[in-house]
């Protein structure tokens, strides 16, 4: 199971490299629309953590815990399975 | 406006299954079943579902015992071997575009199934049908960049070539991937599942099929069943990765990357709604006098 710290990098470090900023500018309460993220570039976000946490998640998830803050609390939870 | 669009080319078809045979036989169920399966209860495994499948199109389009059946985009036969195997059908023939599907059928089929590497348009059979079942064609039937009265007139010629080969009576049992919650004025950003599987193609979208089957066929029967889809790409999606070895022993690393990726957020797509899994009864309505 991985954890919350690990989550957040992983997931800041996707925002930085779609939107072309550095992990330092990834404001990790801001939602994923907002920095920048589309709907396509949400359901490539859940495919790449589904490899990461090692087990299937529901593509909801980038709506339902919108910010990098609320979805790596929820993956590392275990509360978004 | 141009010409009506007839389809997808047979290049742009083989493009996408001529890839081997072999590399779909480690992922797919074993009737060879690629389209959307029809699940039921917690226990059900793939096989199950995608005949489960089979008997649907069959019961839909009232095929059992007949005479003859077409299958538009027959794959690799698993629809038509179940209409001669189990359902006693006396002849039935299937259209397909792909040369490796069509040889993997020659080698596996009875003599009363009819394989024939064409399209839909201009086909003419030698006697009409009695039932019709197309699923996971329709797809192919409109072209990227077409305009909505376009496509509409595409989808029409089909459906009127489909009247013309039918009893009088007759039904099709259609089953088709659809927009769904998608913005008709906001083209797809990211095209990538519709490229990938649909090269040179655009999906239909329930009203323009609704529209294009006017004065031809009569809608009798429409299930939504994208819940369907997303398990079948997430079954199709596990396989893969558990045979991935023998997947890129039989094609490429970059091959089975883009499956996998294309698999997941195709599953993704069904489950969010941008995309769903239409099946639609149709019949050839006929008033005897009709004036």
């Amino acid at each position: 199971m991985k954890s919350y710290s690990e989550i957040e990098a992983m997931l800041a470090e996707q925002v930085a490299h779609w939107t072309g900023k550095s992990v330092d500018e990834i404001d990790r309460t801001r939602r994923f629309d907002h920095l920048g993220l589309d709907s396509a570039d949400a359901v490539r976000l859940i495919g790449e953590l589904e490899d990461f946490v090692g087990r299937p998640l529901s593509a909801s998830l980038p709506y339902t815990f919108p910010t990098i803050e609320q979805l790596a609390r929820s993956l590392a939870n275990g509360d978004a399975d | 406006m141009t010409e009506t669009y007839l389809g997808a080319s047979p290049a742009a078809i083989r493009h996408h299954y001529d890839v081997g045979n072999e590399f779909w036989q480690i992922w797919l169920d074993p009737t060879m079943s690629y389209s959307c399966a029809m699940w039921e209860g917690p226990d059900d495994d793939l096989e199950r579902a995608q005949r489960r499948k089979l008997d649907y199109h069959v019961e839909q389009a009232r095929a059992a015992g007949a005479k003859r059946v077409l299958d538009i985009g027959c794959g690799w036969g698993a629809q038509l071997l179940h209409l001669v195997g189990a359902h006693g059908v006396q002849h039935a023939v299937g259209l397909t575009l792909s040369d490796a599907q069509a040889q993997y059928l020659r080698a596996i089929a009875p003599g009363n199934v009819e394989v024939c590497v064409r399209g839909w348009n201009g086909y003419q059979p030698t006697e009409p049908f009695d039932a019709i079942i197309s699923v996971g064609a329709f797809e192919h039937f409109a072209r990227y960049g077409l305009s909505p009265e376009e496509h509409i007139e595409a989808y029409r010629r089909f459906f009127s070539a489909c009247r013309s080969w039918l009893k009088p009576g007759g039904r099709l049992s259609l089953q088709t991937i659809a927009y769904g919650d998608i913005p008709r004025d906001r083209p797809l950003r990211d095209r990538f599942i519709v490229d990938h599987v649909f090269p040179e193609s655009e999906l239909p979208r329930l009203a323009d099929i609704a529209r294009a089957t006017e004065m031809e066929l009569e809608i009798e029967k429409v299930r939504n069943d994208r819940g369907d889809y997303v398990k079948t790409l997430r079954a199709w999606f596990d396989r893969l990765r558990a045979r991935r070895a023998d997947a890129v022993a039989v094609s490429s690393e970059e091959l089975v990357e883009r499956y996998e990726r294309y698999l997941r957020m195709f599953a993704y797509s069904m489950e969010l709604g941008a995309f769903t899994l239409l099946r639609l009864t149709m019949r050839r309505i006929d008033l005897p006098g009709r004036w």
